[in-house]
């Protein structure tokens, strides 16, 4: 189903403009969708969260942006990258093998969940740098004094880091010295898709400090996508959540967390198990997730969802919101939603109970 | 470095098995080259240079210098002489038949030289070439390169190597005339290390050297492109294309080092049997080797030399496996890892 | 020495050594050995353990990497050996057990079919070329050879409906890639489940799932523990996960640092108040929910005095906390706290006690204390 894009005001200096950003791979069974004509503006410098669940078309949307949706899935679709503010665009989509080479790493960088892997194991750390400097031409010298400073800010020990193969170091340091190598050249845009998922809870803690402090640093455009709200709840400018391969609900994060109208983002928050609240409380989504060749009609929510009509079975569903704001939800019933489905606990001002 | 130094202690208690096997072998085998040569020596002394009717000290004699056992004295005595002979002065005993009196140690020397240098050539070429094609042809999977060289490494493949030989050598040896058709090197040439004789003797292989590759590559490069493909969906793969890797970089040092892994420990072993060759290779071109000595000994029951050759090549293998032990870390930064085990 | 009332599993001063050493080194007598000085330091990864659990039970083990929840989770269910003290399943020795085959009516058969394990990864714990109904009636034809290949698949097919793989005619012939991971854990599950032991070990088993996914599966582990009476031993670093699985039976549960429990007690007291600095800094690491909160907690700044992980190889002196531990005074790097009952629950840690010179001593850091903003 298509969306409009967010509202964007002319002062607005945004780094990507997705425009129907569509994925499909034919499966023996028939052919799946598994992104579904996203649009959405990307500003330059914030921090963009996406939420949903495995399976939901948020790291396909991630792939996308580096058009590296692997094979046999198909992207259509425009991604507009704006290395300046106010430079002409390129269409990341259509670019030639040469271009994508060198926007892909010195403009955009995707670290991938857990870097448990991402390394070969045969060849060293450096060796992954010297590589890397090789594709770009930068001269291995310099790129390596760079990644020295790079792998410091992570806090990591330059020499032992870079002389090590993958096994000898530990997940966290893996974790750390793939984002140094991210970061190498100073990219415009850094996609992070569960950098913590596997790690241990104080490394995950340590990870998410340094990224805080290396986005004030560097500077770059985050977007940091999880299936943990509160990975991203600190962090985060703006929240979008993706259902069934669309974005149902997006705005500023407060809006979002501590207003949400779409009953599917509700009932998410009520997953969060809290260290404070009562075990009743927590609640799944019922249902199953959507099946990608067979997505139901209407809104992809209906069948799990609470507040659901015959209007939602039938007709298709677009973000809409109110003039003015951000917020935008793909629901035709947002005040019903927010009336009858309960948030969870945490995040009621004044901890008064939501019936 | 404690492994490998375990792995040394295992070779060399393997070797000395291995001699002291031959040893019985050649000693205590029921109809074995001792046994046998007792009995030949007895019915036909004269082709022994003893007149008939001969003295037992004698015969013993004659079986002591060529098998190297003296046969007289008790086992322990026996036993010290042959591995001192073996591993001191790398005395094999003597050629019976195949070259009468020819140390056998000498002959095999004379031989494998050239057989190694034929079966080398081949196999660096066919690994090379199949390394690189395997990895090109993985990376692009389903492509027509990727099919066309698959058919073509198949069919290639499916032909004997010494049909191939024998095509290649009736066409281009005899037809075109393009390549000698036997021998090992030009016979005008004085042998030595001028550039002459060795020019020839690289021309020399060249026909047999090809029949080996042209039917061979196709094998390392099938393997190695499955190994490939099994890898071509690997996270550190992707994260290189993510990081605009090009495609050879990736193609070498991101599939091939990590596919030839299992592949290595193969090469290496086989070079053992290197030093084997091929008989019928040897003798479609006319290429002494130790093949043919082998071919040889066999048929006319040459026992010092077969057991001279039966050490040889099992010590190669062993040697063929330390190597792979050793050189395997090398390429596999994981493979230093000692055994983690309860207190 | 009978089973009837004695506790499922009884942990006495567990300790469980690993030294790395080759083949050769092995094979060297003791003496040739220490002459050669070929004698490496063990390193301990479980220190000295001392647990009980009942019947019908839930334990919540919460520790990191390099704790020894692995190891002490093996040991307990008897795929490890014990270096030094001793696992009792029912009163029995395990190891002796093992050894014996029969010790008075208890037979090492039984103890190992009443003690199970399910792991982490589940595509990794099930046959990739078996079918579910092939995998699951392995363990069925080994432990109960009598029954008929009707009555196994009656079994499996009364769990896939228990457990919600329906319809279950569908999933009877699937093979485990073409499962969700969700899915493939529930199968593991059923797994464990089919030969109805007395405790089953869960290693992290809900940690790679998403928080709806987790919470479904948690929820069938109760549902299942309630019918079956099983007893868990549930180790996660996740404190929330470990809350949840824990809370709704009353269970306990026990932190681990370093081979040692430093912590234990009943799980909504010690999650709301815990008494241990390292716990209290793991309540501090789990982010909220809320995004002003998350965002104070982001900018505040880090509660521990290094950064660095700590090395079983090269333990510290004294608390094995001391040197990360945001309120270490000299005192705890000298001797270690051991595991005692203070004002609130057992808890390794010398703060426990109002009295102790603890109070006394000196600070570590030139900062004094730091705070834990939990």
């Amino acid at each position: 189903m298509s969306a409009e894009a967010t509202e964007v005001r002319a002062e607005t200096d945004n780094v990507l403009e997705i425009r129907d950003a569509r994925v499909t791979f034919d499966m023996a069974r028939g052919r799946a969708r598994v992104l579904n004509d996203i649009s959405v503006d990307i500003k330059r410098g914030e921090t963009f969260g996406i939420i949903g669940e495995s399976g939901c078309g948020k790291s396909t949307f991630g792939s996308v942006l580096m058009d590296a949706v692997e094979d046999p899935g198909i992207t259509t679709g425009e991604v507009l990258y704006y290395p300046e503010e106010g430079a002409e665009p390129v269409d990341i989509l259509d670019v030639t093998d040469r271009q994508l080479r060198q926007i892909r790493w010195e403009e955009i960088v995707m670290v991938s969940q857990a870097a448990q892997n991402a390394f070969n194991p045969t060849i060293t750390v450096r060796r992954h740098f010297t590589d890397t400097f090789d594709a770009h031409n930068v001269d291995r010298r310099e790129g390596l004094e760079r990644a020295r400073e790079v792998l410091e800010d992570l806090r990591l020990e330059p020499e032992r880091i870079l002389s090590s193969y993958q096994h000898e170091l530990s997940g966290g340091e893996k974790q750390r010295a793939l984002l140094a190598l991210g970061l190498i050249f100073d990219p415009e845009v850094v996609v992070l898709d569960e950098p913590t998922a596997g790690l241990d809870l104080l490394v995950q803690r340590e990870i998410l400090s340094l990224l805080y402090e290396l986005k004030e640093e560097y500077g770059f455009t985050l977007l940091f996508i999880s299936h943990d709200i509160p990975m991203v709840a600190g962090f985060a400018d703006r929240l979008a959540v993706f259902y069934s391969f669309n974005i149902i609900e997006i705005g500023d994060i407060d809006d979002v967390l501590l207003n949400p109208e779409h009953p599917y983002t509700r009932l998410l928050t009520l997953t969060h198990i809290d260290l404070d609240m009562a075990m009743e409380d927590v609640n799944t989504v019922e249902g199953e997730t959507p099946d990608p060749i067979n997505v139901p009609s209407g809104c992809p929510f209906h069948p799990r969802c609470p507040i659901a009509d015959d209007r939602c079975v039938v007709e298709e569903v677009e973000l809409r919101g109110e003039e003015g704001t951000n917020h935008k939800v793909a629901c035709f019933y947002p005040d019903v939603a927010t009336d009858r489905i309960p948030i969870h606990p945490s995040l009621v001002e004044g901890g008064e109970e939501n019936v | 470095m404690s492994y490998l130094r375990d792995r040394m202690i295992q070779a060399i208690v393997t070797v000395y098995l291995i001699v002291t096997l031959t040893f019985f072998m050649n000693k205590s085998m029921p109809g074995g080259p001792m046994d046998w040569l007792e009995q030949d020596i007895y019915q036909n002394p004269d082709l022994y240079g003893l007149p008939p009717n001969p003295q037992p000290e004698e015969v013993q004699e004659v079986i002591e210098m060529y098998i190297n056992i003296p046969p007289d004295e008790p086992i322990h005595v026996q036993y010290y002489s042959f591995m001192y002979d073996f591993f001191i002065h790398q005395e094999m005993g003597e050629s019976i038949i195949v070259a009468p009196h020819a140390d056998v140690g000498d002959l095999i020397l004379t031989y494998a030289p050239w057989t190694v240098f034929l079966s080398t050539i081949a196999m660096i070429y066919g690994l090379v070439v199949g390394v690189i094609l395997g990895s090109l042809m993985a990376y692009w999977e389903g492509s027509r390169f990727d099919v066309g060289m698959t058919v073509t490494m198949i069919l290639t493949g499916g032909v004997p190597y010494f049909i191939a030989a024998i095509f290649l050598l009736y066409f281009f040896g005899f037809q075109l005339g393009w390549f000698p058709t036997g021998g090992r090197a030009d016979p005008r040439a004085d042998v030595g290390m001028n550039l002459e004789w060795v020019l020839s003797v690289f021309y020399y292989a060249s026909l047999p050297a090809l029949s080996f590759i042209i039917t061979g590559f196709g094998g390392s490069a099938l393997g190695l492109r499955a190994n490939s493909i099994r890898l071509l969906g690997s996270e550190y793969v992707r994260s290189a294309q993510l990081r605009g890797l090009s495609t050879y970089r990736i193609a070498t040092t991101y599939l091939a080092r990590n596919a030839i892994l299992p592949i290595w420990t193969g090469v290496v072993i086989g070079l053992g049997g290197l030093i084997g060759g091929s008989v019928i290779m040897e003798m479609i071109f006319q290429y002494p080797g130790m093949g043919l000595l082998m071919f040889e000994a066999a048929i006319r029951r040459d026992f010092p030399v077969l057991m001279g050759v039966f050490a040889v090549i099992s010590i190669l293998f062993v040697i063929g496996t330390l190597i792979a032990d050793f050189t395997y870390p090398l390429i596999d930064p994981r493979a230093d890892v000692k055994e983690s085990r309860e207190a | 020495m009978s089973g009837e009332d004695e506790p499922i599993l009884t942990i006495e001063d567990l300790e469980v050594h690993f030294t790395e050493e080759t083949a050769v080194q092995q094979a060297t007598p003791q003496a040739i050995r220490e002459y050669l000085g070929w004698v490496p330091q063990p390193t301990k990864a479980v220190n000295g353990i001392n647990l009980e659990i009942e019947e019908n039970e839930i334990l919540a083990l919460i520790g990191e990497s390099g704790s020894g929840k692995t190891t002490l989770g093996k040991a307990a269910i008897g795929l490890q050996e014990p270096t030094k003290g001793s696992v009792k399943y029912k009163g029995y020795d395990l190891q002796e057990l093992h050894k014996k085959n029969v010790i008075d009516d208890m037979e090492w058969a039984e103890a190992r079919q009443g003690l199970q394990v399910v792991h982490q990864d589940p595509g990794a714990a099930l046959h990739p070329y078996k079918t579910l109904m092939a995998s699951l009636q392995e363990p069925l034809k080994i432990w109960y050879p009598e029954l008929s290949k009707a009555d196994y698949r009656e079994r499996i097919l009364a769990m896939f409906q228990e457990c919600g793989l329906t319809p279950v005619e569908e999933y009877e012939d699937r093979y485990p890639h073409e499962l969700s991971g969700g899915e493939q854990q529930r199968v593991t599950l059923i797994r464990a489940m089919l030969l109805e032991p007395d405790l089953i070990l869960m290693d992290e088993p809900v940690s790679a799932l998403d928080p709806s996914l987790s919470i479904d599966l948690m929820d069938l582990m109760l549902e299942l523990q309630d019918i079956f009476e099983t007893s868990f031993l549930f180790i996660s670093h996740n404190l929330e996960h470990a809350r949840y699985i824990t809370s709704q039976v009353g269970g306990d549960v026990a932190v681990m640092y370093m081979g040692r429990i430093v912590e234990y007690g009943d799980v909504d007291e010690v999650l709301e108040d815990p008494q241990h600095p390292y716990t209290q800094v793991l309540k501090w690491a789990t982010m909220p929910m809320h995004p002003h909160e998350a965002r104070e907690r982001l900018e505040a700044d880090t509660p521990l005095r290094s950064f660095e992980s700590p090395n079983p190889d090269n333990p510290p002196s004294g608390c094995k906390f001391h040197p990360r531990c945001p309120k270490a005074r000299e005192i705890c790097a000298e001797e270690r706290p051991e595991l005692e009952e203070g004002d609130q629950w057992e808890v390794a840690c010398y703060r426990r006690d109002q009295n102790h010179p603890y109070w006394d001593s000196e600070w570590l850091d030139e900062e004094g204390e730091m705070d834990i903003p939990v």
